[in-house]
């Protein structure tokens, strides 16, 4: 009898301690979902309708055919700075391959955001939410971020910071292999 | 006092005017306090650890502006929150769902409570044992002390 409880109390002993290191190495190691990978991805893109700077309307319903490059802007935020002229390369290398890049200025007046387009200007079009609501239904986190929206409407892809002609390329590429 | 038809007619407005007040008042209040319990649900995602409702930072701003539009279109506080669920996931929800892999949250406190309530009943126990174990010991050895006086006496 005395056996059995020393085993007991060794196995509940075993267990607790084997369930604190489990508890520590999720904590510490694994990947916080919420952060790296989108809700949205795999899923049909959010509708929007949003207005260029010189007042036209671009809606994603009107982008069915075309796979669409959403990329989310600051004019206060300097990496969005850097990343313009590996859009507008990219823009330039995909042109004929059906893929619509639009960029999306968020968290910003009217006039700094024109003074920014003037500073880095940019071949493909550039859009505001006049209903500030796109980058809540795109669950943006900060800026620049940006979307890979596949011919159908779904989200292909991601991609949260600066991108650069590399990263571009692997997610365009992504997005022309995508049935 | 004379009232006369005009007066009725003014009376009227007045009394209409104020409970449109009122009304509107109780209905802004109403939508305030909703939005105020929606955002308190919600964790701010540019922040650490604030909920919306204490974060004043521009995205938790946006979040309680469409809040109140939802409210005002009428929608539910669970279609809000679903909203924001597509959008930022489960991990927006101050209190995570009892559900899956996020119940150990819930259940792990309990049952850490539960062990430690076992190890600290176990070890009162154990500690009683032995102090019993060390009174008979002690009773023991008096008595063999007695013993051992009797025999020298018998020498």
């Amino acid at each position: 009898m005395q056996n059995i409880k020393t085993n007991l109390s060794a196995i509940l002993t075993f267990l607790a301690i084997i369930l604190f290191i489990l508890v520590m190495y999720l904590a510490l190691f694994s990947k916080n979902t919420s952060i790296n990978i989108s809700p949205l991805v795999g899923k049909t893109a959010p509708s929007f309708s949003l207005n260029t700077f010189d007042n036209k309307t671009i809606k994603l319903q009107n982008l069915v055919g075309k796979s669409v490059v959403l990329n989310f802007w600051s004019s206060w935020c300097i990496p969005c700075k850097d990343e313009t002229s590996a859009l507008n390369r990219a823009n330039i290398r995909f042109k004929d391959s059906d893929i619509v890049f639009l960029g999306v200025n968020i968290w910003d007046d009217r006039e700094n955001a024109l003074t920014f387009i003037n500073s880095y200007p940019s071949d493909y079009i550039n859009t505001h939410d006049p209903l500030n609501e796109i980058h809540v239904n795109y669950g943006i986190q900060g800026v620049p971020e940006t979307f890979f929206i596949t011919k159908d409407g779904n989200i292909l892809n991601r991609f949260q910071g600066e991108l650069n002609d590399s990263i571009l390329n692997y997610y365009c590429n992504q997005l022309l292999n995508n049935k | 006092m004379i009232i006369n038809k005009n007066n009725l007619i003014y009376i009227f407005i007045i009394t209409s005017i104020i409970s449109n007040i009122l009304i509107l008042n109780t209905y802004a209040d109403s939508i305030d306090k909703q939005v105020s319990e929606i955002s308190n649900e919600l964790l701010c995602p540019v922040c650490r650890g604030q909920t919306v409702a204490e974060s004043n930072s521009d995205l938790a701003k946006d979040f309680k502006n469409i809040i109140k539009t939802k409210l005002q279109e009428g929608h539910s506080k669970d279609e809000i929150l679903n909203y924001f669920i597509n959008s930022y996931g489960v991990s927006v929800l101050s209190s995570p769902p009892a559900k899956g892999f996020r119940l150990i949250i819930w259940l792990l406190p309990v049952a850490v409570l539960f062990f430690g309530l076992i190890m600290l009943i176990r070890f009162l126990i154990l500690k009683r044992k032995i102090q019993q174990r060390i009174l008979m010991s002690n009773e023991n050895d008096k008595y063999l002390k007695e013993v051992d006086n009797e025999l020298n006496k018998l020498d």
